[in-house]
């Protein structure tokens, strides 16, 4: 048989079965799909209402027809559409940005280890502490924004048309760090037999990044896009703080849209039309990235000889010194966002609202003190317990989960239907289940309880985390998964190897589930609502008077951020690992 | 599953089976002292009845198989009488060949194996078309068969399998054994589809499909059918050119492998390799190369588990083809190679050959000629001269009138794969250039 491919006649052949016929019963085991059950019931909270926000697009007081649809007609979601695509550009440019300082830091490799941990601390705090940091940096008044202050009164940076700089800027200083760093590891896990041959080849340049690194880069460009296009889409809590209220309906993107148009009527049609359509635009990305988090040629740990460290290459001192200074400077720049928020969390109140911080007056913890009376501390418990049940939750059913679609031996359309399904569900827009989830706790009287919160947050990452175990599990050393294929362990123990090895990835998977409820806003708001109290909430309450409680704010941001940035600080290279498991060339 | 059952299982639902009938009489002694009545004593014998039927659901098959097995063995074990000469001789041979069966292509003793039934070929052959077909011997010339087929299928020797074939054929007939036709007829249909007579392939597939008796190897043979279908199909698909009919033929093929799936015993891994390595053929010609990874990932893990280095070497072979489809030159030529030295190390020299061509292909589409002759004349040599080998004789002609033309520059290819082996003048003149440039 041969198999015409790219230019060249391959002879493919197929292959036999000899010997004697083997005796036995074909043997079919359901047992395996049990372990995916308790994933069924979860995502089952999130898939009935996204069901139910499909029927409601479409039922009209006449029965089912299109004619909730008119409202995207209607000039204000126009532009709400239009930003949410524009947004999706940015994140597009950002993926740009990140590969190129990653080949930057990757040739210049004094630069990437200063670099890396001002990288981290951006990804650690929410969008809500961001928001409020380049909302003290970009104060209009000069005696308190810092950018006023050097630019003089020439421009209002937070009046319209220029709050959109303020907004890039807080979205990237959150995200570039995080995709920088995905890039990197994938940059240092190219085989060092692939460096080898380049370098005998004498490649450079272009025709490098041509032929070597931009093909192996490609599943980790898939996934670091997704993310920061779903990321971008799901924009809420970022506009909400940043941009000041007479501003806020410029800057409306569909989940803000969303939301305004849910307060506004009792009509559920139209915001359900308009959760629809956010929910397509993120499906049509996702399933175009999809490929991005399919393993796509791994070799087989056996293959591949075990890696040895490479001696670095020399370079020039000069270049050396350029990218040392270089490096240097560019943290002080990413790292001054967090030092304004902290140094203005230690001016009281008055002074924080009135000067800005660098001045010397009013210097003390009155802040925290408000901070603490506003129920900072209560808040912290809170966030705690939340975080913990929903992070315990998420490992303990994703790990079966993804056992069983990478090695239970599902029917191929059904493995690849589930992962499907998973992508979809890690990407899903919150408007397309918020409503309805509200609706169930407020008549089952759980809304405000912790635990509808933790379980909400849990159904929400365990597509992702199953995702990744997915990915990691599937690029099993074979030895490891053969002896449970041939019989002689039992399943549980096989779960119990893969979780001794596959640690990074249940770190990862932890990690970023603990800090991603930590700094939620948008679950705990729209739909929990604030009997829960998490720490963002507390925050939002403050935010409200911007003006006043800058301070109390900035002291709320401080102690919320610390245990996200020390827990991502503390593992980040497990993190990374974990999440570069399954895309590893 | 019950192959595998542990022996306490088997005791622990014993004595939960026993202790279910005694507490449900204590239980029912109970409620009768308190509300004596028919419906107590009903109900007892209704429980009773249902514990006794589960207790037959789970040890009659297997009390069944026992008792079987028991009277199978008890003429062998009631006069054990001495072998003639000439059968022990047989049976000698055969208890040699299925020992080396196990072990050709075994990533261990695959090279010992290879080397074995190299030796022993032509006295097995004689054995086995010399003997006579008697009760004794039949079970021993079935092994003979059995060992040579898996080393005529390896070496694609159509010829030799379809005098196998046909010589089990008739030890079947002679001594009554069908599911020994059934095996030659399936195994004849692999000897026509590898000399390309695939009506003749179909007809004497239908002919096993019709025998298929009844048997602990039923499964077995099942699988074995649907995947010889499926492979006919492929070959099929291949005498079309691209278009409904190939496309067809290729889908046909995977529903065969479908049924082949279904049909597979738990204990076969082999079967279970080969299924996974054919569907991911099937998805290479379907371009679709991420699923046919998914397979060749299952089928390296199979491979591994079960020591059975050829089949690890033909994934990897497969590997290689898909990160060809995948435009990853540099990764196939890795591949392949890391196939070829596996194919080596158990002395298959078909497998290794065609990975030969396959890098001697792949160096003759960036226009190292010289490099891409020496490769494929060592897979011509690997093969014994290019006869039967299209591809490779084509490829051949190409180098050679490449090398004779002095190797001109080397088209600017940059989909081709990363060079491999030497670097000719030329080669080096564009490397000095390039790092000018940079």
């Amino acid at each position: 048989m041969a198999l015409s491919a790219a230019g060249l006649e391959l002879e493919v052949v197929g292959r036999e079965i000899t010997g004697r016929p083997v005796p036995g019963r074909t043997h079919r085991s359901y047992g395996s799909y049990l372990l995916g059950l308790p994933a069924l019931v979860l995502t089952s909270l999130l898939l009935v209402p996204m069901l139910v926000t499909t029927i409601e697009a479409f039922w009209t007081p006449d029965g089912f027809g299109v004619a909730n649809f008119a409202v995207l007609g209607e000039p204000a979601v126009l532009l709400a559409i239009g930003h949410t695509i524009a947004w999706i550009g940015v994140a597009i440019a950002l993926v740009a940005l990140a590969l190129g300082i990653a080949l930057a830091g990757h040739r210049v490799t004094s630069l990437w280890s200063f670099l890396q941990p001002a990288l981290i601390v951006p990804f650690a705090v929410s969008a809500l502490v961001s928001g409020a940091a380049f909302r003290i940096i970009f104060d209009p008044a000069p005696e308190r924004g810092t950018i006023s202050a050097i630019f003089g009164d020439g421009a209002v940076w937070l009046g319209p048309g220029l709050f959109w700089v303020v907004l890039v800027s807080a979205f990237s200083w959150t995200w570039l760090g995080f995709a920088v760093a995905l890039f990197r590891a994938g940059l240092d896990s190219i085989p060092d037999d692939l460096i080898r041959t380049v370098n005998a080849e004498g490649l450079r340049g272009w025709r490098r990044l041509r032929a070597v690194e931009l093909p192996i880069l490609r599943p980790i460009s898939g996934i670091v896009t997704l993310i920061l296009v779903v990321a971008t889409v799901r924009l809420f809590d970022l506009v909400l703080i940043a941009v000041p209220d007479p501003m806020q309906d410029d800057a409306d993107v569909l989940t803000l849209r969303w939301w305004r148009v849910t307060n506004a009527t009792d009509d559920h049609g139209r915001p359900a039309v308009l959760a629809l359509v956010l929910f397509v635009i993120v499906a049509v990305v996702a399933l175009t990235g999809m490929r991005g988090l399919r393993r796509s040629w791994a070799m087989p740990s056996s293959a591949v000889p075990p890696a040895t460290q490479r001696p670095r290459a020399r370079v020039r001192p000069i270049r050396r010194r350029l990218g040392l200074s270089m490096a240097v400077s560019l943290s002080v720049i990413w790292l001054f966002p967090a030092a304004v928020l902290i140094i203005t969390a230690f001016h009281d109140p008055n002074a924080a609202g009135l000067r800005g911080w660098w001045s010397s007056d009013g210097l003390g913890l009155g802040s925290f003190v408000a901070a603490s009376n506003a129920g900072l501390w209560q808040a912290l418990f809170s966030t705690v317990l939340v975080a913990g049940l929903a992070a315990v939750l998420v490992l303990v059913i994703s790990v079966p989960t993804a056992y069983v679609l990478a090695w239970g031996g599902l029917p191929q359309w059904l493995g690849k239907a589930a992962i499907t399904v998973f992508v979809l569900l890690a990407v899903t827009p919150l408007p397309m289940y918020a409503e309805p989830l509200r609706a169930a706790f407020t008549s089952l009287g759980i809304s405000g309880s912790r635990m509808s919160l933790a379980l909400v947050h849990a159904a929400a990452g365990l597509p992702f985390g199953v995702l990744l175990l997915r990915a990691a599990f599937a690029s099993a050393s074979p030895s490891l998964v053969s002896e449970a294929l041939l019989g002689q362990l039992r399943q549980s123990e096989v779960i119990n190897q893969v979780r001794q090895t596959y640690r990074p990835v249940l770190v990862a998977v932890a990690i970023l589930e603990f800090v991603l409820v930590w700094n939620d806003f948008v679950v705990g708001f729209l739909i929990v609502g604030p009997g829960s109290t998490p720490l963002s909430l507390v925050m939002w309450g403050e935010a409200r008077q911007f003006a006043t409680s800058a301070g109390t704010v900035a002291a709320a941001a401080v102690v919320s951020s610390i245990v996200p940035v020390v827990l991502l600080w503390r593992f980040w290279p497990t993190v990374v690992r974990g999440l570069t498991v399954g895309t590893k060339p | 599953m019950s192959g595998h059952e542990p022996r306490w299982r088997r005791y622990l639902l014993w004595i939960g089976t026993i202790a279910s009938f005694i507490l449900s009489n204590l239980a029912f002694d109970t409620l009768k002292s308190f509300q004596p009545g028919r419906w107590v004593g009903g109900a007892e014998y209704l429980v009773v009845a249902a514990l006794a039927a589960f207790w037959l659901m789970i040890y009659a098959p297997s009390g069944w198989q026992g008792f079987q097995r028991w009277r199978r063995a008890l003429p062998n074990e009631r006069e054990p009488s001495p072998l003639p000469p000439r059968l022990a001789e047989l049976q000698r041979y055969a208890q040699q060949a299925e020992h080396w069966l196990v072990a050709l292509g075994s990533d261990s003793r695959g090279m010992a194996a290879a080397g074995w039934f190299e030796q022993a070929e032509p006295e097995l052959r004689r054995l086995l078309f010399s003997t006579d077909v008697e009760p004794e011997s039949v079970d021993q010339l079935a092994w003979i068969c059995d060992a040579l087929e898996a080393r005529y299928v390896r070496q694609r020797r159509a010829d030799d399998l379809l005098e196998l074939s046909e010589r089990l054929a008739t030890i079947g007939e002679q001594a009554g054994r069908r599911d020994l036709e059934e095996l030659a007829a399936v195994r004849a249909a692999t000897a026509f589809r590898l000399r390309g007579d695939l009506d003749a392939a179909t007809l004497r597939l239908g002919v096993a499909s019709n025998l298929a008796p009844p048997g602990p190897s039923a499964a077995a043979m099942r699988t074995r059918r649907a995947l010889e279908r499926s492979l006919l199909q492929l070959a099929r698909a291949d005498r079309y050119s691209p278009g409904a009919d190939r496309a067809d033929a290729v889908l046909n093929a995977r529903d065969r492998l479908d049924d082949a799936g279904r049909a597979v015993p738990r204990a076969d891994l082999a079967a279970d390799v080969a299924i996974h390595l054919n569907r991911a053929v099937v998805c290479l010609y379907q371009h679709d190369t991420d699923t046919a990874l998914d397979h060749l990932r299952l089928a390296e893990a199979r491979a591994s588990a079960s020591r059975d280095s050829s089949a690890y070497a033909h994934a990897l072979e497969l590997h290689g083809v898909a990160a060809w489809l995948q435009g990853n030159p540099g990764q196939a030529v890795l591949w392949w190679q890391q196939a070829q030295r596996r194919y080596a190390d158990v002395e298959e020299r078909e497998g290794a050959a065609r990975c030969l061509q396959h890098l001697g292909s792949a160096a003759l589409s960036t226009g190292e000629g010289v490099a891409a002759l020496a490769l494929l004349e060592e897979s011509a040599k690997l093969r014994g001269g290019t006869q039967g080998h299209e591809v490779l004789e084509r490829y051949l002609a190409e180098a050679r009138s490449q090398v004779s033309e002095g190797a001109g520059p080397p088209a600017e290819d940059t989909t081709g794969p990363r060079r491999i082996g030497r670097i000719g003048p030329l080669g080096r003149l564009r490397r000095v250039w390039h790092r000018f440039v940079a």
